[in-house]
């Protein structure tokens, strides 16, 4: 079974996350989940957070940052900077029959060659936070994204098949399709949210916005004829050039 | 009889373990179970090193260990499909003093070796996991049972691949 199926999550059906808007800023974006309320205090409350902790981070959150928790609902899961830093936050179940507790993964991408990445990653708990909490949000980690992880172990199978796959032949005649979220016609499927509180541009719903934001600034520090900052839509996958052409 | 016994149950653990028959590895464990397996960390003599105390790859209860076995066993586990080819070598086995648990239970420590050979694939090179199991078995009227475990494992970087596996 996988991971959803098991029930570690309180989102089984993945709806929650397409549901989530996607966004992008500047140099990082990334993903995040629609909580089922407009109330900061509940929303956090769901996805485990004591009160102590949710009176803290309404102290000093702004008020976009109570907004895109509270009134819209959006909280934030995965998220990259380029090029190489992520994070992720997430909220399964630790215990038989409890409540979900969340965790904070900070993870490093380190190139060690062409084919090859070397991943830190480190558990991140608030200091003041409660000792139960501290306990119980390192044991989700562990569960899911820690090096013996539930989701980091399917992660890995999949990145490094797709490793070995992409050095074949084939592979390196095609080209990828990041179209996904574009119309045919031109510009996206879905317009960018109007009221989005975060920063940057945000879609809901499935799509690539923010893989064709990401290589588009990669494609900018690699490709000298392109200026900076501009970047055509959607950004083109670099086709492989084959030995001796 | 306490060497013996505590031989067989690792004996037939690793079987149910290197078999995939996880479920019925379940039943071997205790209610109360703690499967720990430390990160190593490589150190110069005499500085801090050994063994990470904060930081853990497996730190475990029953409800995780459950969880971990539901996903391995089911059809959407990439990393164990197609399944490993497994091999669990289990030697030097040290029992201890047998001490009186709180309920009025008897527990023996036990000391073992295990290495791991596993096989993933075709072309992949196998992996070998070496490591020093520290265990607490409970003597219940049901058998013995697993109460703790720690794992100290001998590499600080592990080779094999993910560790959708049990030591």
């Amino acid at each position: 079974m996988s991971v959803v199926e098991i029930g570690l999550f309180l989102e089984p059906k993945g709806h929650k996350r397409k549901e989530g808007a996607l966004w992008f800023a500047g140099v990082g974006g990334g993903t995040t989940y629609k909580l089922p309320t407009t109330d900061v205090d509940e929303n956090l409350a769901y996805i485990g957070y004591p009160p102590e902790m949710v009176a803290r981070m309404k102290a000093v959150w702004s008020e976009a940052q109570l907004d895109l928790v509270g009134r819209k609902g959006f909280v934030v899961s995965a998220t990259t900077v380029f090029p190489n830093l992520s994070l992720v936050h997430n909220w399964p179940k630790v215990h038989r029959g409890g409540h979900v507790v969340p965790f904070i993964s900070l993870r490093l991408w380190q190139p060690l060659g062409p084919t090859s990445t070397e991943v830190s990653s480190w558990f991140v708990v608030d200091r003041l936070a409660p000792d139960w909490y501290k306990e119980a949000s390192y044991r989700a980690y562990l569960m899911s994204f820690g090096t013996s992880g539930m989701f980091e172990q399917d992660d890995v199978e999949n990145w490094t098949s797709m490793t070995s796959v992409a050095k074949g032949r084939l592979a390196a005649s095609v080209e990828l399709d990041g179209s996904m979220g574009l119309a045919p016609g031109g510009g996206t499927l879905r317009p960018p949210l109007e009221d989005w509180p975060g920063p940057g541009t945000a879609h809901v719903g499935y799509g690539e916005y923010n893989q064709r934001q990401y290589l588009g600034l990669w494609a900018d520090l690699v490709s000298p004829s392109r200026p900076p900052g501009c970047r055509p839509r959607p950004t083109p996958w670099p086709r492989s050039r084959r030995p001796g052409s | 009889m306490a060497q013996v016994e505590a031989t067989r149950f690792l004996t037939v653990e690793a079987r149910l373990l290197d078999l995939g028959r996880y479920q019925e590895w379940l039943g071997l464990l205790h209610a109360d179970v703690r499967y720990r397996m430390p990160v190593q960390v490589t150190a110069a003599r005499g500085s801090v090193g050994g063994l990470l105390g904060a930081m853990d790859h497996f730190d475990e209860d029953h409800y995780s260990l459950a969880k971990r076995v539901q996903r391995l066993v089911g059809s959407h586990a990439w990393t164990e499909d197609p399944p490993s080819r497994m091999r669990r070598f289990v030697t030097n086995v040290w029992v201890g003093e047998a001490v009186e648990s709180g309920g009025g239970g008897v527990e023996w420590p036990v000391v073992s070796n295990l290495l791991l050979f596993r096989s993933r694939s075709d072309v992949r090179p196998p992996d070998l996991v070496s490591a020093e199991r520290s265990d607490v078995l409970a003597v219940t009227p049901a058998g013995l049972r697993l109460l703790s475990r720690l794992i100290t494992v001998d590499e600080a970087v592990l080779r094999t691949q993910n560790l959708a596996v049990f030591l």
